[in-house]
């Protein structure tokens, strides 16, 4: 997993809970790399599953909720960073039907061994937004995050839910609403 | 834990995270380079490779263009047909060429647009044969334009195979050749008719010469007759003093006719080209020396003075006897007409001929002759037309007789000879014709020929009878007239004479009887004398005869004939110079000359009277009478008259009578007849 994820994740961590708390979850976890991520590195996705276990207990947060604040805080993030990729995008529904053949196709270009997860966006006939969600490290309360995160960005208003799908994958449904 | 000892941490944490940073940033760095290379190295190769490609496909494109531009611009015209025969494609040329542009040709077999009714059969079969069996071709063609005009191509046909040697297209060049057909007909229509005019003109040519030959013989033999007759009359002593100057007016007339018809026969011939050099080894000094000798007389006439000099080389030994390699009967009669040219045109002084060695080196010399005067001159300008025919200076009264042909045969005969005849005049002091001619030269100790010999004995006198057994001939001529001439000359000089009127004849007298010597025309019906020789020297018997030809002049021989007159033993021209024959009868027959003393008192004087101081002693009375007959001494035949009565009573009659009337002559030639000339010693 591309460094930025932890350096972003480390931000979010030290601006809610501080420094102090950083320190504690990256000895508490025990990670390998001992917390010195950098953006451009790659470390291990099971060190963010160790360093949220950690601050899960740490905060007394279930890690769901951590994702999804994660998610919102990565999204302005990453929006601000890929400005260059993502500026033809109106709305959220743009957004989603570019990600998996645009934004990550660039993204790949830039980082060649990212390991980018799959999205595929269906437009379903009642207007609502289909969005399959593929990935190996199952990061789907991340991805929810990160949704809900492009929706506050384009200041839209949706009913999101999601279901399991056969294959392992998660479906988004997105509603919007006027 | 301290505050310092946490900050401690977390310093090092990201002391540790940026120098990975910065290790990532370098390995990527490093990656970017390599890849910059290899994509520099790359974008190289694709450069020389674009460029390669490029300049193949200008190259293909250039060469694409000069084979378009060949084709279309091409003043031939180039049809291109396919596997089925139809035009494919051909080029502007051929559109302009058969009036038919390339949309009308497209998809058609060229032959049935382009050929017409008249083209020929033969030619179109051949090309479709050429043309089934995908081979090249040739063939002109006869077309018909759209318009309907015909004109003429040239058909040059090529297949053209793809790479597994399948038949393509046909490649039909063709260039419009009418007008150089019609050039070549007309170029053969030409050639017939200057061949054609070459036949007439020869044919001309031969009846020019046939006719020249004719007239030669017809002129010649009647002019044989008079200047025979007048050579015998003009030995006849008991002739007066104005018969004899009468005579010898006659003798000069016939022969100044006889040059003016040689002349006219001359330069006929000369025109005609028939005239031929035939050269011969004489002394040329002994040349000179005749036609000075020749002319001197006539100079004299004038009061002239007639000299020549000859100066050879330095670099021959002095006083050598000169010879040249020259036809010497063309040579003198240059000479001759040049000097008596100067003759004519002179009144006092001097002419002078001049012959100088100019150079000498192996066996060749150049020869400068220059025959000068002190005449009258030639105006300046009638010395343009001086050397043609017919040309006389002077009209009116001051005219100089003259056929006016002397300078062109002279001069066309030195042209003959290498050389160009020139001339240079002034009326105050003379004239000066001059010419050089290269020649072979060599020098000997040897005497003069036989020819110039005779030449110098020309004013020899006339012999009376010869030494030794009496002498048969045989004479062979269709004419009467020169039978008796020959007959009339022979027969008082005591030979025993026969005669026969053609070949045949004579060679039956011949195989019937031995003679002496056979004096032969050579035109003769029957048999003429080139045969009559032939037949003799065939026959092992006869061929030892003794036969001379009697003929017109060597120079007006074919060498043909030149060839068959070797076979003669001797030759002598006609008209007859009696002293030639003598010349020549003297050599074949070792005949020994008598000759009559010229003074009559030395005779007397000599023989005690007895007579001819050559009469052997012992002769009977009717060879003295014969000798005395001939002499024309009358005085001993009237003393001799008694005992001829006494002796030879059946003649006496006839001979006294001719004694009493002062005819010596017909008493010789009455004994010579009846006794056949002088008895054996």
């Amino acid at each position: 997993m591309k460094g930025m994820v932890f350096t972003f994740f480390l931000e979010l961590v030290e601006n809610k809970f501080g420094l102090d708390v950083v320190d504690t979850i990256i000895e508490r976890s025990g990670v390998a790399s001992g917390g010195a991520y950098t953006a451009v590195g790659t470390y291990p996705h099971s060190e963010l599953v160790d360093l949220l276990l950690a601050l899960e207990q740490e905060v007394a947060i279930p890690i769901p909720a951590l994702l999804e604040a994660y998610g919102k805080f990565l999204f302005d993030k990453l929006i601000g960073g890929f400005s260059e990729i993502t500026k033809d995008c109106q709305c959220s529904r743009d957004l989603l039907h570019d990600l998996d053949g645009v934004i990550h196709v660039e993204v790949q270009k830039l980082y060649p061994d990212a390991q980018l997860p799959r999205f595929n966006a269906v437009d379903l006939a009642d207007g609502s937004l289909e969005m399959h969600y593929l990935s190996d490290r199952h990061m789907e309360d991340l991805a929810e995050g990160l949704l809900r995160g492009a929706f506050a960005h384009f200041k839209e208003t949706v009913e999101l839910t999601r279901r399991p799908a056969a294959d392992g994958a998660v479906i988004f449904n997105i509603r919007y609403l006027p | 834990m301290s505050e310092a000892e946490k900050w401690k941490k977390r310093y090092e944490r990201e002391k540790k995270a940026r120098l990975e940073a910065e290790s990532l940033l370098e390995s990527k760095s490093r990656a970017l380079y390599q890849k910059k290379m290899e994509s520099d190295r790359l974008v190289l190769e694709q450069e020389a490779l674009i460029e390669n490609r490029t300049r193949e496909l200008q190259q293909a494109s250039d060469e694409v263009q000069l084979l378009s531009d060949a084709v279309s611009r091409t003043q031939n015209g180039v049809i291109i047909s396919g596997p089925d025969n139809t035009v494919v494609w051909a080029n502007e040329a051929t559109t302009r060429i058969t009036g038919y542009c390339l949309d009308e040709l497209k998809g058609k077999v060229p032959g049935h647009v382009l050929q017409g009714k008249e083209t020929d059969e033969a030619t179109r079969t051949y090309m479709r044969q050429k043309i089934q069996a995908r081979e090249s071709f040739e063939a002109e063609v006869l077309n018909v334009s759209k318009k309907g005009r015909e004109y003429w191509i040239h058909i040059s046909a090529t297949p053209v195979f793809d790479d597994s040697g399948r038949f393509k297209y046909f490649v039909a060049i063709q260039s419009d050749i009418t007008r150089e057909r019609a050039t070549r007909e007309r170029l053969e229509f030409e050639i017939e008719r200057a061949n054609l005019m070459a036949e007439r003109a020869a044919e001309a040519s031969t009846q020019k010469t046939k006719f020249l030959a004719t007239m030669s013989h017809e002129l010649r033999t009647p002019l044989n007759s008079v200047i025979g007759y007048t050579q015998i009359l003009e030995q006849n002593n008991t002739l007066d003093e104005a018969a004899m100057s009468q005579l010898r007016v006659i003798r000069r007339s016939s022969g100044h006719l006889l040059s003016l018809i040689n002349d006219v026969l001359d330069v006929a011939k000369i025109e005609a080209g028939s005239h031929k050099l035939s050269p011969s080894r004489f002394e040329l000094e002994g040349l000179l020396k005749s036609v000075i000798e020749m002319l001197r007389s006539k100079a004299g006439e004038k009061g002239l003075k007639l000299n020549y000099q000859f100066i050879p080389s330095g670099d021959i030994p002095e006083h050598k006897r000169i010879k040249i390699l020259a036809d010497s009967r063309a040579v003198r009669q240059v000479l001759i007409n040049l000097i008596g040219n100067s003759i004519k045109f002179t009144d006092q002084g001097a002419i002078s001929l001049d012959v100088k060695m100019l150079e000498y080196a192996d066996a060749e010399a150049k020869l400068q002759f220059a025959v000068t005067d002190t005449g009258r001159g030639i105006p300046k300008d009638k010395i343009k037309n001086l050397f043609e025919p017919f040309t006389q200076v002077d009209e009116g009264r001051d005219l100089v007789q003259g056929s006016g042909l002397g300078l062109s045969i002279a001069y066309h005969l030195v042209q003959q000879m290498g050389g160009q005849l020139e001339v240079q005049s002034s009326l105050t002091y003379g004239s000066c014709f001059s010419f050089v001619i290269s020649l072979p030269v060599d020098w000997s100790e040897e005497t003069m020929d036989a020819e110039l010999l005779a030449d110098q004995n020309s004013q020899a006198r006339f012999p009376i009878g010869y030494a030794g057994r009496k002498r048969s001939v045989l004479i062979v001529d269709d004419v009467a007239e020169n039978q008796d001439l020959l007959f009339d000359l022979l027969l008082p000089l005591g030979f025993e004479i026969e005669l026969a009127g053609n070949g045949r004849e004579a060679l039956d007298r011949i195989r019937a009887k031995t003679y002496d010597l056979v004096l032969s025309d050579v035109i003769m019906p029957f048999m003429n004398g080139y045969e009559l020789v032939e037949h003799l020297r065939a026959d092992k018997a006869l061929a030892g005869t003794c036969i001379i030809a009697i003929s017109a002049s060597l120079m007006q021989l074919t060498p043909q004939e030149k060839n068959q007159m070797k076979r003669f033993d001797g030759f002598v021209a006609k008209p007859v110079e009696v002293d030639e024959l003598f010349g020549t009868m003297q050599q074949l027959l070792q005949l020994e000359w008598i000759f009559p003393a010229t003074d009559a008192a030395e005779q007397a004087a000599d023989t005690g009277g007895a007579g001819v101081a050559a009469l052997p002693a012992g002769q009977n009375l009717l060879d003295q009478l014969y000798w005395w007959g001939r002499i024309g001494d009358i005085k001993q035949l009237r003393q001799a008259m008694p005992r001829l009565e006494k002796d030879e009573p059946e003649l006496f009659a006839e001979v006294n009578a001719l004694v009493k009337s002062d005819k010596p002559q017909q008493v010789a030639e009455l004994i010579g007849k009846s006794t056949g000339g002088v008895s054996n010693v």
